[in-house]
């Protein structure tokens, strides 16, 4: 079939197939829309934006949205032992560690009873056995900051010592374009737990 | 040529259509996306509204909006005898956060009192960090808003040290290139 061009042409129906049964193009007041031939929503490819009321691509979305700070949460048990928290991709930095104890551990020795934070390389590297005095209620900051130069697994590892009752929650504040959560069963408690903190709207 | 035509009843056209002539194009021949494009086939920009909706397209001062408070960090290798080194350049915007300074494996042989790192600019070089301990990592939570174009550097004072390297880390919101 030949092409024809008719330049002067500036008018067509509101909805516009390309080529036959291809996808097309709806105009109403309010938009302009892409769609497949079936109707759903169609890709639109475009360059990337420079000016402001340009339409952005996914790799300026994606170049934004990457290296977010973020946290990844667990609670844990005096007698909990040890447990991975979670995977983190080559790249990633750590921020800061908080580890908050709500109540004095029972029964516990500060020297015996204790809290460590790391990674499967080092597992004191952020938390070490005596930063934290699981007798008393508090939470405990470390602002030691480690990159991980390759794929990492952070941990945690719980001594009990004399310890017969006490729970903690471990919060790892991290900048990284890929954290895989490692589910125990505890990470939902952790969330709900800090689920108000009571002054952000004021 | 008649001055334009409108035929509301065309409801199919090519796959591609120009847009007046030498002008750019609408390519709907592959079936998987539409694409705008020049004349020789580039990827075009599209301008649109402010997007409102999830399926609506968003426009670049949305994702600036978006990504200007966004809390980011450039880090820079330093040596003991490097003297002044670049990090980058503020935009007219930007918050420097805090800066983390840490040696890098290996002791820094002979560092003295003298011996030191410090971040700023050229108009106050630690204005960012000072004290520099070899020993541990140091981190200096000075902020500071730049308003325009500021180029920030590492300052490294020698002292009596031969050897040792350190990595300086800028934490900011804005932009420094």
């Amino acid at each position: 079939m030949a092409t024809v061009k008719k330049y002067n042409l500036a008018g067509v129906s509101a909805n516009v197939e390309l080529g036959k049964q291809g996808s097309y193009i709806s105009g109403n007041a309010s938009a302009i829309g892409f769609y497949t031939s079936a109707g759903a929503l169609q890709k639109l490819a475009i360059a990337n934006a420079t000016v402001a009321t340009e339409a952005v691509t996914k790799a300026q979305l994606d170049a934004t949205a990457g290296d977010l700070i973020q946290h990844v949460t667990v609670d844990v048990e005096y007698n909990g032992g040890s447990g991975n928290i979670a995977t983190v991709a080559s790249g990633s930095r750590i921020v800061s560690v908080t580890v908050d104890v709500p109540t004095g551990w029972a029964s516990a020795d500060n020297t015996t009873s204790y809290i460590e934070v790391g990674d499967t390389n080092n597992g004191s590297r952020f938390i070490r056995s005596t930063d934290i005095d699981v007798t008393k209620s508090g939470q405990y900051h470390s602002q030691y900051q480690y990159e991980y130069t390759s794929q990492g697994t952070l941990s945690y590892d719980i001594t009990s010592g004399s310890a017969s009752a006490g729970n903690a929650t471990i919060s790892v504040v991290l900048v990284s374009d890929s954290v895989t959560v490692n589910d125990y069963g505890s990470i939902n408690q952790a969330q709900n737990s800090n689920s108000d903190l009571g002054n952000i709207s004021s | 040529m008649v001055d334009s035509v409108k035929n509301y009843g065309i409801a199919g056209v090519s796959a591609n259509v120009e847009l007046g002539k030498g002008g750019p194009q609408i390519v709907g021949s592959d079936s998987s996306k539409i694409s705008l494009q020049d004349a020789n086939g580039n990827a075009v920009v599209a301008a649109v509204a402010v997007g409102t909706d999830a399926d609506h397209a968003v426009q670049k001062s949305q994702l600036d909006n978006i990504s200007q408070p966004k809390m980011q960090y450039v880090k820079t290798s330093v040596n003991y005898n490097s003297g002044n080194v670049a990090i980058g350049t503020t935009s007219s915007n930007t918050y420097i956060h805090s800066v983390v300074v840490e040696s890098g494996v290996g002791s820094w042989t002979g560092a003295d009192s003298n011996t030191n790192i410090t971040v700023g600019d050229v108009g106050d070089t630690s204005r960012l960090f000072t004290g520099f301990d070899p020993s541990t990592q140091s981190k200096d939570e000075s902020d500071h808003h730049y308003t325009g174009a500021t180029q920030l550097n590492a300052y490294v004072t020698q002292g009596g040290a031969v050897a040792g390297t350190a990595t300086v880390t800028v934490w900011y919101s804005g932009e420094i290139s």
